[in-house]
């Protein structure tokens, strides 16, 4: 019986750390991202049923091709049933080894609640978390790849010639 | 007996569709109404539906259209949706059916028995669908097999479809088009947003009259509403993209069942964004002929959820602000009788969903303290506000306790013991 328990275990760990997929976002998820994440970064929320989340995808995916080490978060709202079409598009944007999430099933009011009580599920929404861990700036809509570079400018310690990279 | 049991929880893991994490979830919570529908082989329940619509039938009867694993099912219930009948299956053929939130099957019902059910099912690429329709003449027992509404056939979006009856038994049908968009992109062109397309059948739902395009440049995502008013034509209200980016509501009434007036803009929040509310207003048309109207918005200077009252020569009232905007008050409701109104809206405190009605008796000019309706902690559908024509419901769909229908007072809003 242990034999079985221990191959069960086995082939469960392999099953979810074949590729790097998104997580699974939960109801602590984001305390955690808070708390470990290596400050600032850029969290977006995004999902399949949000035209402008794919233009918003698209061009994320070209600033990360322009500057690998921008530490950025993905979070798809979708129900985790939809891992395939995410990691599609993920994969399309290249934007598929960069830290993506999808909301778990508890209720997506109360996943909304721990990132931000006043965010009613408008998307694109992205949250500028700064070098100060207790400041941060929330955005609806899709962003301005210059308020991103000008957000990196005050945040990180960028040296020339990484800026020239815009 | 613990290693056997590790064993079974992890069989059943590996047999959820949640392959491909990174590390896995609890796939629903047991004992809520959803672990009823685990069986594939069983006869579905409304519990398993994630977006149910219903309508009370002038004889009492409520009757409900909702979807469960590809298939669109109608059933009714004669105890107030304690106990429903045996589902009956529009769709033979299983097809994605859009039911979430700002979309879902849709069902009227005309004052000769006949039953109209509506839904998007959608296409292979993202944001594309199509609108479909089907029908019952023999009270519920059998329904039409199902066509697609929308007589343009690009692979791109029809979505979002409103559905009415009117008391002469015309049918009508709305819905947010990209037809156009797709043809300018087609040609190099950029297009922003939807347009908002129509068409409605004279003979039962047999036959739809060509589609016919009201407005361009809507908002995408957001539910479109259509009511029918005192002339018997269609009213329908929507999220529409005024200027560049400012998401505000407009609404059209009719001349005839052909000839759409030009749409007026309703609200001014002057919400300007990029991106999908995903919140699509209500409308309910009184007796008296006045629009009820209620929406949200979220601009910096005018926010939450709001209602207002339209009447004659397209005279506003000033919009009330109502909900607890802190407490995410959203997915409003609206409901008319002569002068009475009625609300309903949701909320959620980072423990419990609740949802909240409030009632005015003079017409909306003042509507008395909110109150509490009912309240969930596991998730649920937006609430949505029904009549027998004798008393008042609020429909609420939770994760935990399944389908519901909660009687209100009819003069003040509070839940009826």
């Amino acid at each position: 019986m242990k034999i079985l328990v221990l191959l069960a275990s086995l082939l469960f760990c392999y099953t979810v750390n074949a590729s790097n997929k998104p997580s699974l976002f939960k109801t602590d998820s984001y305390k955690q991202l808070i708390e470990e994440k290596k400050q600032p970064f850029l969290m977006v929320m995004w999902s399949l049923d949000c035209p402008p989340c794919i233009k918003e995808l698209n061009s994320l995916g070209m600033l990360y091709k322009q500057y690998p080490d921008l530490n950025m978060v993905l979070v798809s709202t979708d129900s985790p049933e939809r891992i395939d079409e995410i990691n599609n598009l993920l994969n399309r944007f290249d934007l598929q080894n960069i830290d993506n999430w999808v909301f778990s099933t508890d209720s997506i009011q109360k996943l909304r609640y721990t990132i931000d009580p006043q965010w009613y599920g408008e998307l694109p929404r992205s949250y500028f978390h700064d070098k100060q861990p207790t400041e941060r700036s929330a955005v609806t809509g899709i962003l301005d790849t210059q308020h991103i570079v000008s957000w990196l400018k005050k945040n990180t310690e960028v040296t020339p010639d990484r800026l020239t990279k815009y | 007996m613990k290693t056997l049991n590790l064993i079974v929880n992890f069989l059943l893991f590996i047999t959820l569709p949640v392959a491909g994490f990174a590390s896995h979830g609890d796939a629903s919570a047991k004992g809520d109404a959803l672990s009823k529908c685990t069986n594939i082989n069983q006869i579905p329940s409304i519990d398993c539906a994630s977006a149910p619509s219903s309508v009370f039938s002038t004889k009492g009867r409520l009757w409900t259209a909702w979807s469960y694993a590809g298939h669109v099912y109608v059933n009714y219930s004669d105890d107030k949706g304690k106990t429903f009948s045996k589902p009956v299956t529009l769709n033979l053929i299983p097809e994605k059916i859009s039911a979430r939130g700002e979309n879902r099957p849709k069902i009227v019902l005309n004052n000769n028995g006949s039953i109209y059910v509506s839904w998007t099912t959608p296409l292979k690429k993202r944001f594309t669908g199509n609108v479909r329709f089907s029908y019952s003449n023999d009270l519920g027992r059998s329904f039409s097999t199902p066509v697609t509404v929308n007589d343009n056939l690009d692979i791109t979006g029809h979505r979002f479809e409103a559905l009415s009856v009117a008391k002469n038994g015309n049918i009508y049908l709305a819905w947010l088009d990209k037809r156009d968009r797709f043809k300018a992109k087609k040609e190099g062109k950029d297009y922003h947003g939807a347009a908002l397309y129509y068409t409605w059948s004279d003979d039962g739902g047999k036959s739809f009259h060509a589609n016919k395009k009201i407005i361009d440049h809507s908002c995408e995502c957001c539910r479109v509403i259509i009511d029918i008013d005192n002339n018997d034509l269609p009213v329908i209200l929507w999220r529409n993209i005024y200027g560049k980016n400012t998401r505000d509501h407009a609404l059209v009434s009719f001349d005839s069942a052909s000839k759409p007036r030009k749409p007026v803009r309703v609200s001014y929040d002057n919400w300007q964004v990029d991106a999908c509310p995903h919140h699509g207003p209500d409308l309910s048309i009184s007796k008296t002929g006045d629009y009820h109207m209620a929406w949200f918005n979220n601009a910096d200077k005018s926010h939450g959820l709001f209602y207002m009252r339209m009447g004659k020569n397209n005279k506003r009232t000033t919009p009330f602000n109502f909900g607890n905007y802190k407490a995410t008050a959203s997915h409003p409701g609206v409901l008319s009788n002569n002068n009475q109104v009625w609300l309903t809206w949701k909320e959620y405190d980072g423990k419990e969903e609740t949802v909240w009605s409030q009632y005015s008796a003079n017409n909306g000019e003042t509507f008395d303290k909110a109150k509490t309706v009912a309240k969930t902690t596991k998730g649920s559908d937006y609430p949505f506000l029904i009549t027998d024509n004798k008393n008042i419901y609020i429909q609420w769909k939770t994760t935990q306790e399944g389908f519901r229908l909660i009687e209100i007072d009819k003069y003040s809003s509070q839940v009826m013991q």
